[in-house]
């Protein structure tokens, strides 16, 4: 399961409600914000293209300006990968 | 593996575009040789970064002596902006009283230091 | 704590992402952070410089984390240099250098083999025995710290002298220190500064001679630099150096005066306050007297007479340098003048062949100008270690002196430290041991044939290096070693004890201020590494059965059995203060353990009283109302009484002190002036810095610094490999081409362990006829290119078993 931390940076008029709208989305965590309208937050996915239609998901929120990634951890996923990496060799 | 090849260009681009501006990619200083290690930060920094290392000798942690890896730490422990703790080292006191949800260098802006922004 | 895999990651994502644009997150993760993360600070001081700097070890888990300053603490109100910040690497398991085992070989040309304590101790007793049944009780020594609690030198000077009767009592504060000593006892007739720290905020002049302050002790420096730039046009910086360093950086006037000149300077300084009448004559008519040779009063008149050679016109032409007759004449107006005016030195006016009479000359300056007891006035002479005046000066732990600033030589002196150690009248030899150099020169000459070396490398930090290392590696000569990491000296050891490290064990610093300040064991030391206050009684004891002596057995006596990790270096320090200090101008009676932990910054002595001490102690000494022994001593009315033990007078003496050059002279086949001095990165013989992978990579190696006129006459370019060879040896060292040293004089940083570059090998072992000091900060050498750049490796001893 794919984890990465963004920052989301949204219009600092309508930082409160950006946030709200934000944290309807499943998997998406708020975990601070500033009064310039940055908004740190962390994102679980079951996949990377999960992770890639959360974003889009973000995207397409009132007032939310850009999305950066700043983290991206995938261990897992690329275990998952490998194990079945080694399964379809063997 | 593939979607994921797909994905961090993506991302990266995304990241290029965003308010935050000029952020480095990963909290790593670049890649030096152990021979290069040896060097003190000033030697490069007067000409990789002449503005900051102008400021920084101006200051008072420039007439006080106070070096780059006192607050960014070395090439193991480094950290592009410092934590906070590092600050607190000398100056607990501020850092116990200052305003909620403010850096340090929200008001004593980095490399200039001065009182008050 | 109990952080799953996944939160943990998600934390890592989140912290990631706030430190971009600085937010602060509520909370941490633990690899991550430093020093908000232990679960418990506890108090100290600094172990690396003089100034004493307060600071909190932060542990977690019992190991060392962080360290952080003390706010409240009157020495450093927070604030700490890297080296303060950083010093935690070292402790407990935290570097795997440390030594953990006894190491003994018979033969110094063998391994070391790891061995039990019994044996190591068995040992240690049985060779020192030998050497005294031998070869009589002279040829066994001690060689100690100034980074040596005070309890342990105390403990160490105690066997020593009252156990094995010999004054061979020495230590590294010969090297940095002793001609302050002598400095302040001849001119102020008590040894130590009269004034404190609280001076710097109240300077209105500094005068900073010999001392690179920013580097050698930046947290004391910062307070002057702070005071400067709040007070841009009202306070005055004069640094006079043949060296620019960084401490010129906030001088209004720069004095660069050819090295070995300063004397004449300092003369030239009295002779235009004296011309001009700027002296304070109701002070000199109250207070002082005037002094000359041994110390024949003479008049002030016979003192205006000695002047006349030191005008400033003459006085230029002998320093060179930058120096004119007008900066001259601005240096004495700012210094005379001044609502207070403060001097500060170091190694570079007490390294000198005649260090004690360039200390004397800067006293001069404030005894005529009567800048003294004032606020902000004050002769100050910095201190290079922690506990050089507490443990060292105060303590005993010089070959001519006794706890409590006494006299070996004074019979009544003597036998007040014999009846108070309850031994025999006459157990102290009267006549001092030998001094540094000459203990070394004694070990050379195989008359010492044991010697204990603590917590100091003589074999990197004594100058002219290679000549007394032939002496340490003498197969007839038992060297035991007590230190945390390998040395260059444990190299030349048979046995090496290892020790338990500051904050692994408990006692008391005493920094540059007269102030005395408790460190209590916060971590363990790795392995089986012990303090050494429990392996000086142990040994004792051992050493009583071997020579039959109960009187050895007696010096430790009081302290059998206490526990060794704060009963016995507490009972230690109660007979030293309660008894040894009664009575005397560094009566610590009231700076108790208990005492000294109820304050954030320590006790300033004298502290005859636990009320006193509970105020702090003596701000300014011989003030009334200020120093309780100043109201105690008064014979007269006047608010100051010089009350020291040295000058029957109890006056101030002004003395009159011919120019002296160095023992050595560049000459046409050694053209260069050589000094050495410190980096603010670096400590000593880089021994515990150079093991912290920040403050080794900032200043890998030494260089030597070359003036750009002397480099490009030399075609020398920066990095390329210079040679600098004297008539004691050579080194190779890389070049920095940069307008710090005057032109004729190279600079180089003595800290390198690695042979090439260990600077000491090519100095000069003369030394001050009065204090024994050394003049590590002068002597003739050559210079040449012997290759472009060279890519170099740092270097430490490592242990090899």
């Amino acid at each position: 399961m794919p984890i990465g931390g963004f920052i989301v940076n949204v219009h600092p008029d309508h930082l409160e409600n950006s946030i709200r709208d934000l944290k309807k989305i499943s998997g998406l965590e708020v975990y601070g914000s500033d009064e310039k309208g940055n908004v740190v937050v962390v994102l679980e996915a079951d996949s990377s293209k999960a992770m890639e239609e959360m974003v889009e998901k973000i995207m397409k929120i009132e007032n939310v300006l850009s999305v950066g990634l700043t983290y991206f951890n995938v261990e897992d996923e690329i275990e998952i990968q490998e194990e079945q990496g080694k399964k379809t060799i063997h | 593996m593939k979607r994921l090849k797909v994905l961090l260009p993506s991302l990266i681009l995304i990241l290029c575009f965003c308010a935050v501006g000029s952020v480095v990619w990963a909290d790593k200083h670049p890649e030096l040789s152990d021979q290069e290690k040896l060097t003190a930060c000033a030697t490069c920094h007067i000409k990789a970064t002449p503005d900051i290392y102008k400021e920084w000798f101006g200051s008072v942690h420039g007439i006080g002596n106070v070096k780059c890896y006192q607050c960014h730490g070395t090439y193991e422990d480094f950290h592009v902006t410092p934590k906070e703790t590092s600050c607190a080292s000398c100056h607990s006191a501020q850092f116990a009283k200052k305003p909620k949800g403010k850096t340090c260098w929200d008001c004593h802006p980095a490399h200039h230091f001065f009182i008050h922004k | 704590m109990g952080l799953s895999r996944r939160e943990f990651l998600k934390r890592t994502a989140a912290l990631t992402a706030a430190s971009y644009v600085g937010i602060n997150l509520p909370f941490k993760n633990e690899n991550t952070s430093q020093a908000s993360d232990a679960d418990s600070w506890h108090k100290g001081t600094c172990r690396l410089c003089g100034s004493g700097c307060r600071l909190e070890l932060g542990v977690k888990n019992g190991k060392a984390v962080a360290l952080r300053g003390i706010p409240d603490s009157r020495t450093n109100y927070g604030y700490l240099c890297m080296k303060g910040m950083l010093f935690y690497k070292l402790m407990g398991y935290n570097n795997p250098d440390r030594l953990k085992k006894p190491l003994y070989r018979k033969s110094k040309k063998e391994p070391f083999k790891e061995i039990s304590w019994n044996e190591a101790l068995n040992i240690a007793a049985k060779e020192f025995a030998k050497a005294v049944k031998k070869h009589g009780n002279n040829s066994v020594a001690y060689y100690g710290s100034g980074q040596a609690l005070t309890e342990e030198t105390y403990i160490f000077q105690k066997v020593f002298r009252g156990g094995l009767r010999t004054n061979n009592v020495e230590g590294n504060p010969r090297l940095c220190m002793a001609s302050a000593v002598g400095g302040y006892l001849t001119s102020f007739g008590a040894d130590e500064p009269i004034g404190s720290y609280t001076n710097f905020e109240r300077a209105s002049c500094f005068f900073i001679i010999g001392s690179n302050m920013a580097e050698a002790h930046p947290v004391l420096f910062r307070r002057v630099m702070r005071r400067k730039l709040d007070n841009r046009e009202t306070v005055k910086v004069i640094n006079a150096d043949p060296r620019v360093s960084p401490t010129s950086r906030i001088a209004d006037l720069h004095l660069q005066f050819r090295p070995g000149t300063d004397l004449a300077l300092l003369n030239a300084m009295a002779y235009v306050i004296v011309k001009e009448k700027l002296y304070d004559e109701t002070f000199l008519k109250n207070y002082a007297t005037f002094r000359m040779g041994k110390k024949k009063e003479v008049s002030f008149e016979k003192y205006k007479e000695f002047l006349k050679d030191y005008t400033p016109e003459k006085v230029s032409d002998i320093c060179g340098g930058n120096i004119t007759p007008e900066k001259i004449r601005t240096a004495a107006l700012w210094f005379a003048k001044s609502e207070g005016t403060m001097s500060i030195w170091t190694m570079g006016i007490n390294q000198r062949k005649r260090g004690v009479w360039a200390n004397n000359l800067i006293h001069n300056l404030h005894i005529l100008t009567g800048q003294l007891c004032r606020p902000g006035a004050d002769s100050f002479s910095l201190t290079g270690q922690p506990n050089a005046c507490g443990g060292v000066r105060e303590g005993g732990g010089l070959c001519h002196i006794l706890p409590g600033h006494r006299l070996v030589k004074k019979d009544k002196l003597r036998h007040q430290v014999e009846k108070l150690w309850g031994i025999p009248q006459g157990r102290i030899p009267p006549k001092p041991g030998y001094h540094t150099i000459a203990m070394f020169e004694a070990v050379n000459q195989g008359k010492i044939k044991a010697i204990w070396i603590n917590c100091t490398s003589p074999a990197q930090s004594l100058p002219n290096c290679d000549k007394y290392r032939k002496g340490m590696s003498r197969e007839d000569v038992f060297m035991v070693v007590t230190d945390i990491f390998p040395t260059k000296t444990t190299e030349l050891a048979n046995l090496i004890l290892p020790t338990a490290f500051h904050f692994e064990k408990t006692g008391v610093y005493g920094c540059t201020e007269r102030r005395s300040q408790l460190t209590v064991k916060a971590v363990d030391a790795p392995g089986e590494a012990k303090p050494e206050v429990w392996i000086v009684r142990e040994w004792a004891l051992k050493l009583a059965k071997e020579l039959k002596d109960p009187v050895i057995k007696k010096c430790v006596e009081p302290f059998l059995g206490k526990e060794p990790d704060y009963e016995l270096p507490k009972a230690i320090w109660d007979e030293y203060t309660q008894k040894l200090t009664k009575g005397r101008d560094n009566d610590l009676r009231g700076a108790t353990y208990d005492v000294l932990k109820k304050l954030p910054d320590g006790v300033q002595w004298p502290a005859p009283t636990k009320e006193w001490a509970l105020k702090g102690g003596t701000d300014i000494k011989f003030v009334r109302g200020l120093d309780p022994l100043a109201d105690k001593h008064a014979k007269d009315q006047k608010p100051y009484q010089f009350y020291g033990p040295a000058h029957p007078d109890k006056k101030l003496w002004v003395w009159l002190r011919p120019q002296r050059g160095p023992e050595e002279m560049p000459d046409f086949e050694y053209p260069f002036y050589l000094s050495t001095g410190r980096v603010i990165d670096q400590w000593h013989t880089s021994s515990m810095t150079g093991r912290i992978p920040e403050l080794m990579r900032a200043n890998p190696y030494a260089y030597v610094e070359i003036n750009p006129k002397d480099a490009k006459k030399l075609g020398i370019k920066p990095g390329d490999m210079v040679e600098v060879a004297s008539r004691r040896g050579k080194n190779i060292l890389p070049a920095k081409v940069y307008v710090g040293p005057c032109e004729g004089m190279v600079f180089v940083y003595w800290y390198d362990q690695e042979e090439s570059r260990m600077i000491n090998r090519v100095t000069k072992d003369a030394f001050d006829p009065g204090s024994k000091e050394p003049e590590f900060k002068i002597c003739a050498c050559k210079i040449r290119k012997v290759s472009g750049p060279k890519p170099l490796k740092p270097f430490l001893v490592e242990m090899k078993t």
